[in-house]
């Protein structure tokens, strides 16, 4: 795997492991800290005792001389190496009573102060405890040998320790293991997305999917979806355009054989005028296809810029002007005072040409077409072409717009593309194309809306 | 033959009908599905040739319910539809042929003779009857094995009338046969087209049924 990549389950165990490291560390220093010191409160409560102990024993000894006892062995692993000494303080020259024999005499000069103290005698620490009795003439001094002590404290708050440091590793491995266990619907996910190939889109599966990654392949599911319906759509316009090619052809082929056949020049003359009209046709075919499918290619990288919507309008009505007078048709255009509009010059030309020669093709000979365009309440710029054509059935209006999709008989020479255009076009720009009933005209009223700028 | 032509596509449609003219078929060309349908009920063809994206009603359907009624008329289905899918449906609906748009045109005609030579349960294309040989499929004659020239309509009433050998056909049913909707004829035309035949053929190869029709004897 690459290094450089971040991978949540690294970064997660990193984390956790140095977490518990941490926490483990200072919870591992106090809680050795913590033995310490309770072992020297215990160890110098212990002191105390055997110092008190001592004197109760001393109070009955009137031995005259100093005496001297080795201590017993120790018979417990935490027994500490203790020493003492007792001195009488009633005489004139306080004496010694009573000493073990693994210190040697202190002088009165050399005893440290009363209660708690530490110190070196014979090469080694000391801990040292010293109550002194006067009623009773006595005075007490215990010792313990502090390194024995020590040591004993450390194996004390060692034990304390050392079970949780043993088991940080584990903690350490648990903690790896759960990650992992946690992370796999991310990687249940992965599989199921390398599965998938532009020719397969189905949608991730959902079920047992948590809750933190639902959205992300909620959103997936969404883009696959919409990837497939253009997919889809693309297989389709591709079947759609090949099919939409063969009646052209083959009415150009039938024609064409039709004047081989004939024998009378006037009849062949006839064929040839609809071969050349069938040529016509699929040239115009062929040009929709080219613009639709620049289009799409184009609609990826636009440069808009203010259009002034009525120049255009007007330029485009006179260059279709031609064709509807050659139909006796009248067309007019009546222009309203409109804002520039942000847009692809080009584009929004083929936009209105397309309409207008629909316009043209299916209204019939001395018919009407109108052209406006004006500025509506929410300040969009409204362009309507109605005609007065036969119109269509309030039940095809929906389909106005599919590709390929004629309406009526297949006299007027459209290839079903036009509209297609036109709504790719107004997409692209935004706007709003709506189909209806021309009122005053009772044929087709289209009209695209452009949002203000 | 006539033939009935349903296509939707006015340049397609008029091409089919003017090349099938010229190759020996008189086309009946219908514009939509319910047009189609009811010409196919109503007339004998002896051929249907049907678009299958038709405004109206589609030509499956078309189809379905022509063969649901006991048509058998043939019917080849010309359509630009070329998946396996559509084809198959085709035929399981009854088409009898099935050609992908664009078709030449003599090829559309000779099919279209071959679904007529199967429907009247023969094989081979040549008909023999006595000195006389044709070959719908080719429009050549023979008479005493020496080729025999007839013009387009001369030939149409010669193969019509030795494809119904044995059958005595009326003047209104050859009239209907040679002329689509539309098309008059004279009322003396198809005595002269006979008279014409029997010139080239002989005297009593075709009889005469007075006030009924004219046959041609069943060949042995």
């Amino acid at each position: 795997m690459n290094l450089h990549q971040t991978s949540i389950q690294a970064r997660l165990t990193l984390l956790v492991l140095c977490t518990v490291l941490l926490f483990g560390m200072i919870a591992g220093y106090a809680s050795y800290k913590n033995a310490m010191n309770e072992t020297d409160e215990i160890f110098d409560a212990q002191l105390a005792q055997f110092a008190q102990s001592l004197m109760v024993v001393a109070t009955h000894t009137d031995g005259d001389d100093e005496q001297t006892e080795p201590m017993p062995p120790l018979v417990h692993k935490y027994q500490q190496t203790l020493a003492f000494q007792v001195w009488n303080t009633n005489t004139v020259y306080p004496r010694i009573l009573l000493r073990s024999d693994n210190i040697s005499g202190m002088t009165a000069a050399q005893m440290p102060a009363e209660g708690y103290s530490s110190g070196d005698r014979q090469g080694a620490h000391w801990r040292y405890y010293r109550q002194r009795d006067e009623q009773r003439g006595l005075d007490v001094l215990v010792g313990q040998n502090n390194h024995a002590r020590d040591e004993m404290a450390q194996e004390i708050a060692w034990h304390n320790v050392a079970p949780f440091l043993f088991g940080l590793p584990l903690l350490a491995l648990c903690a790896i293991l759960a990650i992992r266990f946690g992370l796999k619907p991310l990687r249940k996910l992965t599989t199921s997305l390398r599965q998938l190939s532009p020719e397969q889109l189905q949608p991730v599966a959902m079920h047992d999917t948590p809750k933190e990654i639902a959205p992300v392949v909620d959103a997936l599911n969404g883009l696959l979806a919409r990837i497939a319906k253009a997919m889809e759509n693309e297989r389709r316009f591709t079947a759609d355009a090949s099919h939409e090619l063969r009646t052209p052809l083959a009415a150009l082929q039938a024609q064409v054989q039709a004047a081989q056949l004939s024998g009378d020049a006037s009849e062949r003359n006839e064929c040839l005028a609809k071969a050349l009209q069938g040529a016509a046709r699929m040239a115009h075919l062929v040009g929709q296809l080219l613009t639709l499918s620049r289009l799409d290619e184009l609609s990826s990288s636009l440069n808009f810029e203010p259009v002034n919507l009525l120049e255009l309008a007007q330029e485009c009505c006179a260059e279709a002007g031609a064709d509807a007078l050659a139909k006796h048709i009248e067309i007019g255009l009546s222009p309203d005072a409109c804002p520039a509009l942000s847009g692809a010059p080009d584009m929004l030309r083929i936009l209105l040409r397309n309409l207008l020669d629909n316009a043209i093709r299916y209204t019939p000979q001395g018919g009407r077409i109108d052209v406006s365009l004006r500025l509506d309440e929410a300040r969009q710029v409204r362009f309507e072409i109605a005609d007065s054509g036969s119109g269509v059935a309030e039940d095809q209006l929906a389909r106005l717009g599919l590709r390929f999709n004629r309406i009526g008989p297949n006299t007027a020479d459209g290839v079903g593309l036009g509209l297609s255009i036109v709504l790719r076009i107004a997409e692209i720009h935004h706007a709003k194309i709506t189909f209806r009933r021309a009122a005053e005209l009772g044929g087709l009223s289209v009209v695209a809306s452009f949002p203000p700028r | 033959m006539r033939i009935l032509l349903v296509e939707d596509d006015a340049l397609l449609g008029d091409g089919i009908q003017k090349s099938l003219d010229h190759l020996g078929f008189t086309v009946d060309w219908m514009r939509d599905g319910k047009q189609g349908e009811a010409a196919l009920a109503a007339e004998e063809y002896a051929a249907a040739v049907l678009d299958l994206g038709l405004p109206q009603q589609d030509g499956l359907s078309l189809l379905q319910s022509a063969r649901n009624k006991g048509l058998r008329t043939p019917i080849l289905i010309l359509t630009a539809r070329d998946s396996k899918l559509d084809k198959l449906k085709g035929f399981n609906l009854g088409a009898d042929d099935y050609v992908i748009k664009p078709i030449d045109m003599e090829e559309l005609a000779a099919r279209l003779r071959a679904l007529i030579r199967r429907s009247a349960g023969r094989a081979s294309p040549r008909i023999v009857i006595g000195a006389v040989e044709i070959d719908p499929d080719t429009r050549q004659a023979w008479c005493n094995n020496k080729p025999v020239d007839f013009s387009a309509k001369e030939f149409a009433v010669l193969e019509l009338l030795v494809q119904n050998a044995g059958r005595v056909l009326t003047r209104a049913q050859l009239e209907q046969s040679l002329y689509g909707w539309g098309d008059s004829a004279d009322s003396n035309t198809i005595e002269v087209f006979i008279h014409h035949l029997r010139k080239k053929l002989g005297g009593d190869f075709i009889q005469t049924l007075r006030g009924i029709g004219y046959t041609v004897r069943r060949p042995e």
